[in-house]
């Protein structure tokens, strides 16, 4: 019995590959990386939720029964890895852009 | 000392992370400064790894617990509860290799790169770099092992692109699409494991792969393997290799081949250690047959490149490809353990050592000889030989030991996977050989053309000490290696070869 | 005397004795080449690359060029190879695709792992 919100995750991992493979656009690239990287964290949170459980702070829990805050630690990490990836990637197509005037990724110098 | 090796783990990872953030405000106090904080963080933390690969060596497996009031207090309710830091022969091995290669490379940077702005910036992410490469040595745990690859992935990417050329943009982009996406797929597939067992510690989940594993663990497996393959630059996810290698300064890039390296052993160590119990000889089979495609492809690519970096672009391909014949061939063994399967492994191994050393030296005497003549494309240059002799030595002990010609360590290694691999399949060593002889053929007329012939007429610069000197520690470590195999295999590979294949030692480091 | 071996798995390897030998061999190398007659002179015909008598061709083959017939015979497969490495990023993140279904594929059919 698959859970619809892993459904969800599936979808939306392989619409953002898709968008990596198949768009000629570097700047809808990283779009489509940013739509992997939102399925690969809905996919993270989703592992962390249990239904009825209490947030992990000790004095709220009423008889120290808590969620395990590890999903949560990874998601908030990603979610940060993601921020610094996406803005070096788009400074690297401004940079790109500077030099070859074009965001067509067909454009290139390196082949062969 | 003792404080030392009992923290080694943490502060080997910790003293290039502290150098990374301060070198940038110690370079305001001048280019001498810099360059000292820089070469003696590396050069500490190279000692701090020696002295625990030692103790490793001695001792066995070490474990580190982050923050916990022991460190080695890793289980307190039987059950990994902080982030975990292990260190066994491999580790320490691998390690080893990682922190020489980047000790070398800094070495070689001081002079290599104009000293315009920027430069304390540029140490900054060289450190980042090592702290990474040292995390995916000794990280213990998934979730921390997908922090590293990303931290090396982003400072590759920003060295990438020093040289603020258009291409150099292009590379730089090319690795960080591809590597993101692959960071992805690999937190994707430790997510996976860890809905699975609910834990993280690679330790504590290998003692509970064998109860319970399912198609689950296999697309996990899937999708972390791939990333690390793409790490490593094996077939079919290579292609960028070839892209940094042309446009990337000559130092970084010797710092990438080591962290393809280091991908290569993380992956070994999920293959051998996490899944190792359970893994049938078509995992191991799968290694074998990328590997021989990557040699093949590497090789043929090699051949026609007019760009003599993206030449040794394509045959640092190839190289890798060997690494994964041998170690492939021992994970096909591996249940149960044959002796052809040890050997293969050892030299597997063994090559990992040689790999790093040999690339780097050719590397950085192609490098060098573009740094003396001040020019990027080297189509015109001819004759060196007669002008930089040291260069010329420098460069022909780096191609015969990449086309394993003996006595050198390319050699020792290309034969023990060679004669090994044969059991499994004739054709493997067949092409095994095939590929080194075209390597030599390719490196043969790079020499001829570089090194012999009429002598160069253009201006030479003289090559500065900073980069003689890294040049020949790597060469005295190819001849010693060279002939003194037997001694370094018995001392330094055997044991790590025994740490994959026993997995339980790891896991009871930790449980 | 002759030190530790390295077993490779259908035989072992002596760098030391390889050396001693390669010594050996160098000696006799050297002698005969000694017994030869010293007739190089440089800057007349002797030193032009010998082209069935006839001069060699300037247009495509460079002197330098060690194995332009071995390329040349090689060059069916490397254009085959060459048009794969289109250097297109998107092509990259397809080949990254096409390697997690192969894994996928050869792990679940083989066996679970």
């Amino acid at each position: 019995m698959i859970s619809l919100h892993f459904l969800f995750v599936i979808v939306l991992v392989v619409l953002g590959l898709s968008a990596v493979v198949f768009k000629r656009n570097m700047i809808k690239i990283v779009m489509g990386l940013n739509v992997i990287a939102g399925g690969v964290n809905l996919f993270l949170i989703s592992m962390g939720y249990r239904q009825g459980a209490v947030a992990p702070i000790f004095t709220n829990a009423p008889d120290l029964l808590m969620v395990l805050p590890t999903p949560q630690a990874l998601t908030l990490t990603a979610i940060v890895i993601n921020l610094t990836v996406t803005a070096l990637m788009l400074s690297f197509i401004i940079m790109l852009y500077k030099h070859y005037r074009s965001l067509d990724s067909f454009k290139r110098r390196l082949l062969g | 000392m003792t404080f030392l090796v009992e923290h080694g783990p943490a502060i080997a990872i910790a003293i290039p992370f502290l150098a990374a953030f301060t070198v940038p405000l110690v370079a305001k106090l001048g280019g001498r400064v810099r360059d000292g904080c820089v070469v003696l963080s590396l050069a500490l933390t190279e000692f701090v790894v020696l002295m625990l690969a030692g103790d490793v060596l001695a001792n066995g497996v070490r474990t580190y617990a982050l923050g916990a009031s022991v460190p080695s207090l890793t289980a307190p309710a039987g059950f990994p509860v902080r982030i975990i830091l292990e260190v066994d022969a491999m580790s320490a091995l691998i390690s080893l290799v990682a922190m020489t290669i980047a000790f070398l490379a800094s070495l070689f940077s001081l002079k290599l790169i104009p000293a315009k702005e920027g430069l304390g910036k540029f140490f900054a992410l060289f450190l980042l770099l090592s702290a990474g490469m040292m995390g995916m040595c000794y990280t213990g745990d998934f979730f921390t092992l997908f922090v590293f690859f990303e931290i090396v992935s982003i400072s590759s990417a920003g060295m990438i692109s020093f040289f603020r050329s258009g291409e150099s943009f292009e590379a730089a982009f090319k690795y960080m699409v591809i590597s993101v996406t692959a960071g992805l797929f690999l937190l994707f597939g430790v997510g996976i494991l860890y809905g699975n067992y609910g834990m993280l510690n690679m330790a504590a989940i290998a003692g509970e792969v064998a109860a319970g594993h399912s198609l689950l663990d296999v697309a996990a497996i899937s999708l972390i393997a791939s990333a690390l393959l793409f790490k490593s630059g094996s077939f079919p996810v290579h292609m960028w290799k070839p892209d940094v290698f042309q446009e990337a300064p000559a130092n970084v890039v010797v710092m990438i081949l080591t962290s393809s390296l280091v991908g290569l052993y993380v992956l070994f160590r999920i293959l051998f250690t996490v899944f190792g119990t359970v893994s049938t000889a078509v995992a191991g089979w799968l290694i074998v047959a990328l590997g021989a495609v990557s040699i093949i492809v590497g090789v043929l690519m090699a051949m026609p490149q007019r760009n003599l970096r993206r030449m040794i672009g394509f045959v640092a391909i190839a190289e890798i490809g060997y690494v994964m014949l041998g170690v492939g061939t021992g994970l096909v063994s591996m249940q149960p353990v044959n002796a052809f399967g040890v050997n293969a492994l050892s030299g597997g191994l063994f090559h990992i050592v040689n790999d790093a050393l040999n690339m780097s030296l050719i590397f950085l005497a192609a490098c060098a000889v573009a740094y003396i003549t001040e020019r990027r494309d080297l189509s015109g240059v001819g004759g060196l030989a007669h002008r930089s002799a040291p260069l010329a030595v420098f460069f022909l002990i780096g191609l015969l030991a990449i086309s394993g010609i003996p006595p050198m360590n390319g050699f020792a290694s290309k034969l023990m996977i060679f004669e090994s691999v044969f059991f499994l399949n004739p054709l493997l060593s067949v092409i095994g050989i095939t590929g080194s002889i075209l390597m030599l053929a390719v490196f043969v007329k790079v020499f001829v053309a570089l090194f012999l012939g009429t002598p160069y007429e253009g201006k030479l610069r003289k090559t500065p000490k900073t980069m003689l000197i890294p040049m020949f520690v790597l060469s005295v470590l190819i001849i010693l290696l060279g002939l003194f195999a037997p001694f370094a295999v018995d001392t330094l590979i055997t044991p790590a070869a025994q740490a994959l294949l026993d997995p339980q030692a790891y896991i009871g480091g930790v449980i | 005397m002759t030190g530790p071996l390295l077993i490779t798995a259908s035989g072992y390897w002596n760098p030391l004795v390889w050396l001693a030998a390669f010594a050996i061999i160098l000696v006799i190398v050297l002698i005969i080449r000694s017994s030869g007659t010293k007739r190089f002179k440089k800057g007349t015909d002797q030193t032009l690359q010998f082209f069935s008598g006839n001069r060699p061709p300037a247009d495509n083959v460079d002197p330098d060029n060690l194995y332009w017939g071995f390329s040349r015979k090689l060059e069916r497969y490397t254009a085959w190879l060459r048009s794969w490495h289109t250097g297109i990023v998107n092509d990259y993140a397809f080949a990254f695709a096409v390697l997690i279904i192969i894994i996928f594929a050869a792990l679940a059919f083989g066996g679970v792992l």
